[in-house]
């Protein structure tokens, strides 16, 4: 097969390309990668200066810590750390709906 | 939520389709397996037809490409440079190499072992987007699993909900789950399993938008020359992670996001909350003795010990 039929193949039929184009939009994955990549790159370099600084690598932050717990009970809705509410969800919070799927690693 | 749910099997997991509606439930599983089976047929490593074979044969050579895998790919290469090539998508020799070489399924049980070999680095791939094509070096393989699994959810609940419209849906694809569309009052319930006990729920969240992927270092185990191993390598070294964490689950805009994080800090390991914390990712993460960390508002709850 030449290079030539190829790309014929690879091009798609308009209504193909206007499906597609729907559903990026809907998935949003176009925007994440303008505007996640930031904030994750960012975090790496943070992790990296707390390394040549001799800080704790694995601490939070002072002002957000984590917690560390197996017997906690309540709802997790409340705090949300970003304000970037346009790549940065809200925590999901606790409920106590039968699920309708589960994520347990894949 | 009164769901209508169906499930079936996919991309060598389970595919799972929610929907409020049962009226919607046959065009919403349709349009989510049009979606699996384009993204299977781009880029899956163990069939022979599919697009991403062409790639590798191209050992060097810029190789035209269709729209969805080119996609994929630039996703992968994203997720690559977002986690600073913690998820590097050509790990497929080094997975090869580690012994899953084939379906998941068809895996024997033992195998001998052999030296892991690090990932080729995600910058020896070329992509050119305005010419639509890709090419990777000699002997590297591209292993898309993670990132293209997740992308197929979000492209797949993208599609379902414009199908349906103007009903919301839920798409799962073996727990890297994404949502589209109108979300119920409640949200949509979503079981977290910890690892511990084989999919057993811990805790159940409510899901409001974006995506939800765990990463678990507790499934798709093999054993290797006697010993057992497990499916998340360290590309620089091309071995499994040692097990700081048996799950981390990820909250964030897309399934695609969520599945990058969670892997990238199951590879991270100790360090990986604070980079959570950074990145302001919600995240659930549990440690190899159960213990729980949340971050980002993610608080642990009860019954994950």
């Amino acid at each position: 097969m030449t290079s030539h039929q190829h790309l014929d193949r690879a091009r798609a039929p308009a209504a193909a390309t206007a499906r597609d184009a729907a559903i990026r939009r809907m998935s949003r994955i176009n925007r994440l990668v303008a505007g996640g990549a930031a904030v994750m790159v960012a975090g790496f370099a943070t992790l990296a200066a707390q390394a040549s600084s001799g800080g704790t690598s694995t601490a939070s932050p002072a002002t957000t810590p984590a917690t560390v717990s197996a017997t906690s009970s309540s709802d997790t809705s409340a705090s949300q750390a970003s304000s970037d509410q346009t790549t940065v969800p809200a925590a999901p919070a606790v409920t106590y709906q039968a699920p309708v799927v589960t994520s347990g690693g894949s | 939520v009164s769901p209508a749910v169906a499930a079936w099997r996919a991309l060598g997991t389970t595919a799972q389709v929610v929907v409020t509606d049962d009226a919607a439930l046959p065009a919403a599983r349709h349009a989510v397996e049009r979606e699996l089976a384009a993204i299977d047929l781009a880029c899956s490593r163990f069939r022979e037809d599919a697009e991403i074979a062409r790639v590798h044969a191209g050992a060097g050579a810029p190789v035209p490409v269709g729209p969805l895998l080119l996609q994929a790919v630039e996703v992968a290469l994203d997720a690559a440079r977002r986690s600073e090539g913690r998820v590097d998508p050509t790990i497929g020799a080094a997975v090869i190499r580690a012994g899953y070489d084939r379906d998941f399924a068809a895996l024997p049980p033992d195998a001998p072992a052999r030296a892991f070999v690090p990932a080729a680095g995600w910058r020896t791939v070329r992509v050119d987007h305005a010419a639509g094509t890709i090419a990777v070096p000699a002997g590297v393989r591209l292993d898309l699993g993670a990132t293209a699994k997740a992308l197929a959810a979000d492209r797949a609940a993208a599609a379902a909900a414009l199908a349906i419209a103007p009903h919301g849906v839920l798409v799962s694809l073996g727990g890297d789950v994404a949502v589209a569309g109108p979300v119920p009052d409640e949200g949509w319930p979503v079981g977290i399993a910890d690892g511990h006990r084989d999919r057993e729920v811990a805790t159940t969240v409510a899901l409001r938008g974006g995506g939800l992927a765990t990463s678990s270092t507790t499934q798709r185990r093999w054993r290797r020359g006697g010993g057992e191993v497990h499916h998340i390598l360290d590309p620089r070294t091309g071995a499994p992670v040692p097990v700081i964490w048996r799950t981390v689950s990820v909250a964030a805009s897309s399934c695609v996001e969520a599945n990058t994080a969670s892997t990238a800090a199951i590879v991270l390991g100790a360090t990986a909350p604070a980079w959570l914390w950074r990145t302001r990712l919600p995240a659930r993460l549990v440690r190899h003795d159960g213990a729980v960390v949340g971050t980002c508002g993610w608080a642990p709850v009860a019954g994950a010990a």
